[in-house]
C-alpha cells in the first residue's frame, strides 16, 4: 500500500486545510457524519474536524442538522422567478438536501458551487422534477416556480418541464437530424407548421450559436457533430420553445476550452431574457458567467449571495476554504 | 492488457496469469468455432440426407448384348424380379421363353391357347392377362413367374458345392437357379396359368383388341370384335364376411363403339382404365376416342373425340401408367405425351370431363419411338425408338431416370422395365438382347415434383399438392414441398399477426411506463411463459381454446376491435378525472386498471358476439328455406351463360350467384320454393333450428352474403382511415381552438374526437362494405372460408403466446438499452413517457426489437407440437384463417416414424428440414443485417 496514491485520508486532510502529504495523527473525537452518505464525498469517519475550531456549520453537520445558510442582503432586491423553501430530499433512506432554502432571481445567471456530491446537481434535477424518475427519491419543503408550486398535488409535471428547458453535463443529442433535435419540444407540444419550426429553429440555433456551423447540414444526423456542437445542439434544443428558466448541469465539464468559451459567451448573452440555474465545478466558470452564486456543500446551501462578494468577501470560512482552493 | 515490461515499473504478468490467458482465448476460440462447425454439420448431414432426391439415376451395369432369337411380331416382354429370365408375348398369342444372361432361347413359341389368339391384353402387374380368340371368346389368366427358395432334397444333386454368391445355373426346363447372398439356391420358373374361354355374348368375328383390369374386388374387361362390337364386362368378386367361397357377379354393359370416319374399324389401342369408368380408343394418327357411361344413357357412349398429337405426327406406341389411369403415348418424333382425363368443368363433353394432354417428353435424338413400356412400381416407363436408345422417365416428377442404347443401334421392338425397377431389358428388331442394370434413384423427386405445379392424374389443373402415401401402391405420390412451406408460412404469420403488437406494446410498457419495482416482477413472469412446455400449449390449444373458440367464435372475432376501443376509450374518459384524483393512484393500481378494463373488453366482447352474429349472420327466408330442403333445380338453360358449360359448381362459384338469389345444392343450381308459413317446413324449421343465426353455416357459404363478412373485416380498417384522415384534416384545426388549451376541456375535446372517429369509421366500414360487396368479392375466398375447429386462429393465438415471451424479452431489453439520457433529456423538454417512448427510445431500439420479431418468427417457423396438435394437418394452402394447415415441421413429426430409413419419403421429410433450416437462416441473417445496419446508423450514442 505504500503508494503514491491519494487516499481518503489525505482527502479529508486537504479538507481540513492541510496539503495533500502531510500525515495527521490520529484523531481524538470521531466527528459523527451525517447520515446522507450516498451524496457526500468519501470521507473517512476517523478524519478529524474541518477547523481547529467548530463552526456553526461544523456544528450542524456534526448533529446531523440542516445549515442556515447565509445569505447576501444584495438578494433581497431581486425579483425571485424560483422560490426554494426548506427543500429536503432523501434517495431512499440516505438524505441528499438538508433543508435547502433560496431565490433564484428572474433573469439573472445563478451558478450552483461545490465539491462533488454536494447535492447541487441534485437540488437542480429537482427544479424539474427529473428525480421523480428514480424510484426511491422522497422529497419535502417547498418549490415555486413563477408563483406556481411544482410539487403541488395537482400539479402537471408535464406543464412545469415544458417551462423549464434543461442542458446536460454529457450531450445528449437525439438520433435524429439537427433540425429535428432543435424542434424537438415544439414537435411534442403538436406544432407541426414548417413555417414555425423552421422559424424557431433558426432562432434557437442562433442564439446558441450555431446556426453558421449548421445551417447547410439541417438534416444531417446531430451524431456527426462535434461534442462541443453537440452540446450547443443540446442548448439550442433547450431553449427553442423559450422556457422560463435553463438548467445547465456543468454543461462544459466535458468540453474543451474553445467550446467552453462558447457556451459562456451564449450564458452570457441570453442572460437578462432567460434565468440561468448553472452547476458548475469551475469556479472561474462560476465567476465569468453568473450574477450570483450559491456555495453548496454537505446537502446544505452554505453561502449565497453576489458573484463578486462569494468570491472575494465570503462571509463564511467554509466558502473561504473552497473559493480559494483549499479543498474541493 | 499486458505489462509494458519490467523495464518501466517492474511490475510483472505472473506465467500462471498468462496460462489461463492462453487457455482461455483457446477455449473459447476452440467453442465458438464448435458451435459454427456443428451448425454446418447439421447443415450439412440435412444437404447430404436430402441431396439423392435430385440425382437421376444411372445405368450401374450394362451387360454385354447378346444375340437372341425373338419371335417375329412381339407385343410383349415380361421380366422376372430378378432379371434372369425374360417372356416375350407375340401377336399371335406364342410365348418364348429366353435367358437373359446369355439370349439363349430356354422354350421356343408356345401357344397359350389352343385355337387362334387374336388379341392379348395388355398384361397387369401381377401378371394377369386376357386373350381374345378368333371364335369371339376371351380367356383370362396369368403370366409371370414363381421363385422359391430351395432346401435340402428339393435341391438337384449337380449344384456345385463352391460356388459363390450370384451364380446362376440354367435347367433344362427353363427355369434357373441363384445363389443368393444368404448363400441359397432360388429357384425361378415361369408361371402360366389360363382358365377356361368364355365366349362372349355379342357381336361376331374374332376379338380383335381386349384389356383387362383386376383389382381386389372388382374386374373389368373390355373387347372389341371385328364388326366393331365392343363390350365391357364387370366381374366383381364379393367376399361374404364370415369366410365362405369368394362370389363373382359378371355384368355386361353394351359399349356404343363407333370408329371415326377415314379411321379403321379397330383402333390401334383399346383400353380401360383401373377405376372402369372410361374407355379409350386410339388410332396411330393420334385420334383418341373416350367413352363413359353418359348419364341418361345405357352402357358407354361416345363422350369425346379428340386428337392427342400435333397435326402430322403419329403415335408409334401406345401404354398405359401402373394405376391404369394415364395413356402414355409415343410419337414418331420420338417425344412422348402422357394423357389423361381430367375432371376439367369442360363444356364440350357430356360428362364435363375432358382428355388432357398433362405432361410432354421432348425426344432424345429425335428418332421415331418405337415401343413404351411402363415400370410396375410407379409412375415411370420406358421408351424405346428406332436408333436403338430406351430412355426411363418418370411422369410425375418428369425426372429421365437413365438411358441406355444399342451398340450398334437398331430399332429396339420390346422394352420391360423389371419388377423392382432395377433394370431395363430391350430386344431389337435384329434379336440383339440388352440388360442394363439400373439405380434409378428416387424417380418421384425432381425439382419440378417437390417445387413446381405438377398435373396430377384426373386433376383439371396443375397443383401443388403434398399427399405422401395412399391408400395403395399404384397412387400417384404426390411430394410438393410448397403447401408444407406455405402452412409453415400461414402459421407464422398469423401467430405475430397476433403476438408482436402485444409483445412489443408490453415491452413498452414494461420499460417506460411501469414503476421499476412491478417491473421487477412482471418480467420474470411473462418470460416464465416461454417455459411452459409447447407441448402443453398444444393440448391446451387441441383440448380448450377450439372448443372455446368454436363456441364464442363471434365474441373472439369482435374482441380483437372491442378490447382495444375499451382501453383507448378507458384512458380518454382517465384524461377526465381531475388531477386531484388522478395523481392520487400510484403505478400498480394504473396496471389494476388497464386489466380491469381488458377484462372489461372481454366481458363486452362476450355480451356483444351474440348480437353482432345475430345481425350479420341470421339466415334469410331464402336460406332458409334452402336448408329445410324446399327449393327447385334451375333448368341449365337459365343459368348464368358463363356457367352453363359446368357439368357440376363448386361452392367458390356458386358464391357469387347467392347475390342473384340462387343456390348450388349437390353441383346444381336451385332456388327456393315454398312458404316458411307452410306447417311441416316450420316444424322442420323449429326442430332444426334452421333459422338461428351460425357465423360457421356463413363461412361455410350455405347462407348470408359477402356484406356480413366484409363489415366484419372492414371496421377495424374503417376506423383506422378515419383515424388517419383526421389527424391529417381535423386535428390541426381543433389543435388551435382555445378550448384545446384548457387541460379538462381538452380531454372533453379528445373522448369526442376518439367517438366520432369510431362513428365516421364504422360509417366508413359500412360503405367499404358495400361496395366490396357489389363488386362481387367475397372475403370467404380469402382469408375467410370454411371453418375447422382446430384452425389457424387457434394457433395464432396459442402460438402467439409461446412467441410473446421471447419477443417481448429482447424488445424490453433493447429499450431498457436506450441510454437514460436520451429520456432525461426528451423528458426535459416536456415531453411525456409516452411521447419519449415513441419519438426517441423507440426509434433507437427499433434494431433490437426488430431482431426480437425475427428470432420470434424463427421461433415459430419451428414450432412443431403447437401446430401438430392443435390444427388438422391437412397440407392446404388459402389464407382461410379459419382452416387448418400442415407446416414442414409438423408434417415431418408425424411422418418420420412411418417413413423407412433411405426411402423417397424419408429424404423428402429431410429435404424439408433443409427447407426450414434454410427458412430460419435466411430470416435470421436478414434480421442480422437488417440490425446491423440500424445499429450503425445509432453508432455515436
Amino acid at each position: 500500500m505504500a503508494t503514491a496514491q491519494p487516499t481518503s485520508e489525505s482527502l479529508t486532510a486537504a479538507m481540513a486545510g492541510r496539503r495533500p502529504g502531510v500525515v495527521s495523527p490520529a484523531p481524538a473525537t470521531p466527528r459523527p457524519l451525517p447520515s446522507a452518505s450516498m451524496a457526500l464525498p468519501p470521507v473517512d469517519p476517523g478524519s478529524p474536524p474541518m477547523a481547529p475550531v467548530a463552526s456553526a456549520f461544523d456544528q450542524a453537520v456534526r448533529n446531523g442538522e440542516p445549515f442556515n445558510a447565509a445569505v447576501h442582503a444584495a438578494l433581497a432586491a431581486e425579483d425571485p422567478i424560483l422560490r426554494v423553501k426548506d427543500f429536503s430530499l432523501h434517495y431512499g433512506k440516505s438524505r441528499a438536501l438538508w433543508d435547502v432554502s433560496m431565490v433564484v432571481p428572474r433573469g439573472k445567471t445563478t451558478a450552483l458551487i461545490g465539491p462533488s456530491g454536494c447535492g447541487k446537481s441534485t437540488l437542480l434535477r429537482s427544479i424539474n422534477r427529473l428525480n421523480d424518475l428514480i424510484e426511491t427519491v422522497t422529497c419535502t419543503g417547498e418549490m415555486v416556480l413563477n408563483g406556481r408550486s411544482v410539487y403541488a398535488p395537482n400539479v402537471d409535471v408535464i406543464e412545469i418541464r415544458k417551462r423549464i428547458g434543461m442542458v446536460f453535463q454529457k450531450s445528449n443529442p437525439f438520433p435524429m437530424s439537427i433540425f429535428e433535435n432543435v424542434v424537438y419540444a415544439l414537435r411534442i407540444d403538436g406544432e407541426n407548421r414548417r413555417s414555425v419550426l423552421q422559424e424557431a429553429c433558426e432562432r434557437a440555433l442562433r442564439n446558441a450559436a450555431l446556426w453558421n456551423e449548421v445551417k447547410d447540414r439541417l438534416k444531417d444526423s446531430a451524431l456527426g457533430l462535434s461534442g462541443g456542437q453537440q452540446q450547443r445542439l443540446c442548448i439550442a434544443r433547450a431553449i427553442a420553445a423559450e422556457p422560463e428558466v435553463l438548467l445547465m448541469d456543468e454543461p462544459c465539464s466535458a468540453l474543451d476550452p474553445i467550446a467552453t468559451l462558447k457556451i459562456e459567451e451564449f450564458i452570457r448573452d441570453i442572460s437578462g431574457r432567460i434565468t440561468v440555474v448553472i452547476v458548475t465545478h469551475n469556479m472561474q466558470q462560476a465567476a465569468r458567467v453568473s450574477h450570483f452564486t450559491a456555495f453548496m456543500y454537505l446537502g446544505r446551501l452554505v453561502e449565497y449571495g453576489p458573484t463578486a462578494d462569494i468570491f472575494q468577501n465570503p462571509m463564511l470560512p467554509e466558502t473561504e476554504s473552497y473559493v480559494t482552493g483549499r479543498f474541493g | 492488457m499486458q505489462n509494458a515490461g519490467p523495464a518501466n515499473s517492474g511490475r510483472t504478468t505472473r506465467s500462471r496469469v498468462r496460462l489461463v490467458d492462453s487457455f482461455m482465448r483457446v477455449f473459447i476460440t476452440a467453442g465458438g468455432l464448435g458451435v459454427i462447425v456443428a451448425v454446418l454439420a447439421i447443415m450439412a448431414y440435412l444437404v447430404n440426407e436430402a441431396w439423392p432426391l435430385f440425382r437421376p439415376g444411372r445405368v450401374t451395369e450394362a451387360a454385354p448384348t447378346q444375340r437372341s432369337a425373338a419371335p417375329d411380331d412381339p407385343l410383349r416382354l415380361f421380366v422376372d424380379e430378378y432379371v434372369g429370365l425374360g417372356a416375350i408375348i407375340d401377336r399371335q398369342a406364342g410365348l418364348s421363353l429366353i435367358d437373359l444372361h446369355s439370349g439363349r432361347t430356354l422354350r421356343a413359341r408356345d401357344a397359350l391357347a389352343p385355337g387362334e389368339i387374336t388379341a392379348v391384353s395388355r398384361p397387369m402387374e401381377t401378371g394377369a392377362v386376357a386373350l381374345g380368340l378368333a371364335d369371339g371368346s376371351v380367356q383370362v389368366g396369368s403370366i409371370g413367374f414363381a421363385s422359391e427358395i430351395l432346401t435340402g432334397e428339393d435341391l438337384p444333386a449337380d449344384v456345385p458345392a463352391d460356388a459363390h454368391p450370384g451364380a446362376r445355373l440354367s435347367r433344362p426346363d427353363g427355369s434357373y437357379l441363384e445363389l443368393t447372398p444368404e448363400r441359397q439356391w432360388r429357384r425361378t420358373a415361369l408361371a402360366v396359368d389360363f382358365g377356361a374361354p368364355t365366349a362372349l355374348p355379342v357381336g361376331n368375328g374374332p376379338i380383335r383388341r381386349i384389356d383387362y383390369r383386376a383389382g381386389s374386388t372388382t374386374q373389368f374387361l373390355v373387347a372389341l370384335r371385328d364388326d366393331g362390337t365392343a363390350v365391357f364386362n364387370r366381374v366383381s368378386v364379393s367376399r361374404p364376411l364370415g369366410g365362405g367361397k369368394p362370389r363373382s357377379r359378371l355384368s355386361s354393359e353394351p359399349v356404343s363403339f363407333k370408329a371415326p370416319p377415314g379411321h379403321g374399324v379397330v383402333p390401334d389401342w383399346f383400353f380401360v382404365t383401373s377405376d372402369g369408368e372410361y374407355i379409350l380408343a386410339v388410332w396411330s394418327d393420334g385420334l383418341a376416342q373416350r367413352y363413359a357411361r353418359i348419364p341418361g344413357a345405357e352402357g358407354f357412349d361416345l363422350a369425346e373425340q379428340v386428337p392427342l398429337v400435333p397435326p402430322g405426327r403419329t403415335v408409334a406406341a401406345a401404354d398405359m401408367l401402373i394405376g391404369s389411369l394415364t395413356l402414355m403415348l409415343g410419337l414418331d418424333d420420338g417425344s412422348v405425351r402422357g394423357v389423361f382425363v381430367a375432371r376439367a368443368n369442360a363444356p364440350e363433353t357430356p360428362d364435363g370431363r375432358k382428355l388432357v394432354v398433362a405432361h410432354e417428353f421432348e425426344s432424345e435424338g429425335g428418332s421415331a419411338a418405337s415401343v413404351l413400356a411402363t415400370g410396375q412400381r410407379d409412375r415411370s416407363f420406358a421408351v424405346g425408338d428406332e436408333a436403338g436408345r430406351v430412355v426411363f422417365h418418370h411422369m410425375t416428377s418428369q425426372k429421365r431416370i437413365a438411358l441406355a442404347a444399342f451398340d450398334p443401334p437398331a430399332p429396339v421392338a420390346l422394352v420391360a422395365v423389371s419388377p423392382k425397377n432395377d433394370a431395363l431389358v430391350a430386344l431389337t428388331r435384329r434379336g440383339d438382347l440388352g440388360v442394363w442394370r439400373i439405380d434409378p434413384g428416387h424417380p418421384e423427386a425432381s425439382v419440378l415434383s417437390l417445387f413446381g405445379r405438377v398435373w396430377y392424374e384426373g386433376d383439371a389443373s396443375p397443383s401443388f399438392i403434398y399427399q405422401s402415401s395412399a391408400g395403395e401402391d399404384s397412387a400417384e405420390t404426390k411430394l410438393s414441398l410448397v403447401p408444407l412451406i406455405f402452412g409453415t408460412l400461414k402459421a407464422t404469420v398469423y401467430a405475430l399477426l397476433f403476438a408482436v403488437p402485444i409483445a412489443i406494446l408490453a415491452a413498452i410498457y414494461t420499460s417506460e411506463l411501469l414503476h421499476p419495482r412491478v417491473r421487477s416482477t412482471v418480467k420474470p413472469l411473462i418470460e416464465m411463459m416461454a417455459s411452459l412446455p409447447s407441448v402443453v400449449l398444444g393440448f391446451v390449444a387441441a383440448m380448450v381454446v377450439a372448443p372455446i373458440a368454436r363456441d364464442f367464435l363471434p365474441s373472439i372475432l369482435i374482441a380483437f376491435g372491442v378490447v382495444p376501443v375499451v382501453l383507448l376509450l378507458g384512458a380518454y374518459v382517465w384524461q377526465l378525472v381531475p388531477v386531484r384524483i388522478a395523481s392520487r393512484l400510484r403505478t400498480g393500481q394504473h396496471l389494476l386498471l388497464v386489466i380491469g378494463l381488458v377484462l372489461g373488453g372481454i366481458g363486452v366482447s362476450l355480451a356483444l358476439g351474440p348480437v353482432v352474429q345475430r345481425a350479420l349472420f341470421t339466415p334469410s327466408d331464402k336460406d332458409v328455406l334452402v336448408l329445410a330442403g324446399s327449393f327447385e333445380a334451375v333448368p341449365r338453360d337459365q343459368w348464368p351463360p358463363h356457367l352453363r358449360h359446368l357439368a357440376s359448381i363448386d361452392n367458390d362459384t356458386a358464391r357469387p350467384l347467392r347475390a342473384q338469389g340462387l343456390y348450388v345444392r349437390g353441383g346444381q343450381i336451385v332456388r327456393p320454393i315454398g312458404d316458411l308459413r307452410q306447417p311441416e317446413l316450420r316444424e322442420l324449421v323449429a326442430r332444426e333450428r334452421l333459422d338461428r343465426a351460425d357465423i360457421r353455416r356463413w363461412l361455410d357459404g350455405s347462407i348470408g352474403s359477402p356484406w356480413s363478412g366484409w363489415i366484419l373485416l372492414m371496421t377495424p380498417a374503417g376506423i383506422i382511415g378515419a383515424a388517419l384522415l383526421r389527424s391529417r384534416l381535423v386535428d390541426p384545426i381543433i389543435t388551435s381552438l382555445p378550448i384545446y388549451s384548457r387541460r379538462d376541456s381538452a380531454a372533453l375535446v379528445e373522448l369526442v374526437k376518439f367517438l366520432g372517429t369510431l362513428v365516421a369509421g364504422s360509417l366508413l366500414a359500412l360503405s367499404l362494405a358495400s361496395v366490396l360487396t357489389a363488386l362481387g368479392m367475397d372475403a370467404r375466398d380469402s382469408i375467410f372460408g370454411s371453418f375447422d375447429q382446430r384452425n389457424t386462429l387457434i394457433v395464432a393465438i396459442v402460438m402467439g403466446f409461446a412467441i410473446i415471451p421471447i419477443i417481448y424479452t429482447i424488445s424490453e431489453d433493447s429499450l431498457s438499452a436506450v441510454p437514460g439520457q436520451l429520456r432525461s433529456a426528451s423528458l426535459g423538454c416536456g415531453a411525456t413517457k409516452w411521447q419519449t417512448a415513441t419519438r426517441v427510445v423507440l426509434p433507437i431500439a427499433m434494431s433490437g426489437i426488430f431482431s426480437a420479431c425475427m428470432i420470434g418468427l424463427g421461433r415459430a417457423a419451428g414450432e412443431t407440437m403447437i401446430v401438430l396438435m392443435s390444427t388438422g394437418n391437412t397440407p392446404n394452402m388459402d389464407w382461410n384463417i379459419f382452416s387448418g394447415f400442415r407446416t414442414l415441421a409438423a408434417n415431418i413429426a408425424t411422418e418420420m416414424p412411418e417413413a423407412p430409413a433411405g426411402s423417397t419419403h424419408y429424404r423428402v421429410l429431410f429435404l424439408g428440414a433443409l427447407c426450414l433450416f434454410v427458412l430460419t437462416f435466411i430470416v435470421n441473417t436478414a434480421a442480422e443485417v437488417v440490425r446491423q445496419r440500424v445499429r450503425r446508423k445509432g453508432a455515436g450514442l
